[in-house]
């Protein structure tokens, strides 16, 4: 476009269009849809922004969806997901999944079709079960877990910014671009380091501290479970942007297929499942999915 | 003596001549970034200005106009010109 004479920087200009279109987007859009409505909407406003007259400017050489680093990974939608049945049940009885949790996730839409689908299914679940009463020992368990950093000593412990930031850095040198079992292994005894010497000695001053230390807590499981998986999947995958470096082997058939890994009594059980396993698409959606209403 | 650092950004900016202590931001914010002022109709203490999401709740919640402000990071902030300022 520079080539063709256009100046950078470029602008958003709305003053040319038809009024309520321009009202459309500054009004209806930029007032009432997300949290632009004080900070741009009012302020701008109120400092003399005109879209009649003014024209907005837009950064660098055009807006990019993400852009991610080749040591860095992208971890929604295609790599990988809880493995479900046709209900989008887990093995976990009466647990359901939805969205971006799903295997192949996709947009908005696939997360609003699956969270009213999975929960059609939850909830005949739940109306076919008995609710017993809460285990207190199951949930004073947690309840330790969960407030045990508040114990520790500020003085000394990881807060969660420094250890979310060394599970990336592990992550991101253990487990990039390219695969190899050395460097995996290695990875996989850093983050338990991490689990084992760091995690029982970090603090937390307040509870937005500690809600984020208990997410990064949970990232290091999912780290884990990640490095786990890439050493169990032995060729490069095209379609799944796996890359091995440590074989020559190209995918053949045989490689095509999914990896399921779980963890049942303290141990790590991998299985696979063919790429098609669902069966019969159509055949299977209606019998699972036997509900029409007679009006949305 | 009290230490302190430098918050990331400062989205959140009291008039307290105008602000009334009447504690609906700090009510009404999704983030929990207020606690009250312990001194009694002073303006709230921005505890957590880095979970700030801007989403301007409080501002619109506020019964005096002008006693709140938000405003972006300045990374966040777009810049406009005039279009009959620009070169044709």
């Amino acid at each position: 476009m520079v080539e063709q004479g256009y100046k950078l920087p470029f602008y958003a200009d709305l003053s040319t269009l038809p009024e309520t279109e321009r009202r459309v987007i500054w009004g209806m859009m930029v007032g009432e849809e997300g949290k632009t409505r004080v900070p741009v909407y009012e302020n701008y406003k109120n400092a003399g922004f005109d879209p009649e007259k003014h024209v907005l400017q837009c950064y660098g050489s055009g807006w990019t969806s993400a852009a991610f680093l080749p040591q860095e990974r992208q971890l929604f939608g295609l790599p990988g997901g809880f493995f479900h049945d046709w209900e989008l049940g887990t093995n976990i009885k009466g647990l359901y999944a939805a969205g971006d949790a799903l295997y192949a996730s996709n947009c908005y839409g696939h997360a609003a079709a699956t969270g009213y689908y999975a929960g059609r299914h939850a909830s005949k679940f739940a109306s076919s079960e008995r609710l017993v009463a809460v285990e207190r020992q199951q949930s004073g368990k947690e309840k330790t877990r969960v407030y045990a950093p508040l114990k520790n000593n500020p003085r000394t412990a990881v807060g969660w910014k420094e250890l979310n930031m060394a599970i990336s850095k592990t992550m991101q040198n253990y487990c990039g671009d390219v695969k190899h079992d050395e460097l995996l292994k290695t990875g996989l005894q850093r983050l338990k380091d991490y689990n084992d010497e760091v995690l029982p000695d970090t603090f937390a001053y307040n509870p937005h501290e500690l809600v984020r230390l208990l997410e990064v807590f949970d990232i290091l499981t999912v780290s884990e479970i990640i490095l786990r998986s890439c050493l169990a999947r032995r060729a490069s995958s095209g379609p799944l942007c796996f890359k091995r470096g440590d074989t020559s082997d190209s995918e053949t058939q045989p490689d095509r297929k999914l990896i399921i890994i779980k963890q049942e009594n303290n141990r790590i059980v991998l299985s696979e499942k063919p790429l098609d396993f669902y069966g019969d698409l159509k055949e299977n959606y209606e019998k699972y999915n036997q509900y029409y209403p007679e009006r949305l | 003596m009290e230490f302190t650092e430098m918050p990331a950004s400062k989205p959140i900016l009291f008039d307290a001549e105008k602000c009334t202590g009447c504690n609906s931001c700090v009510e009404i914010c999704q983030v929990d970034v207020f606690i009250p002022n312990p001194d009694k109709g002073a303006p709230p203490v921005v505890l957590f200005p880095g979970e700030c999401w801007y989403c301007g709740s409080c501002v619109v919640v506020c019964p005096v106009k002008g006693a709140i402000t938000l405003r972006h990071p300045l990374m966040n902030q777009v810049h406009w010109v005039e279009k009959s300022h620009l070169a044709t």
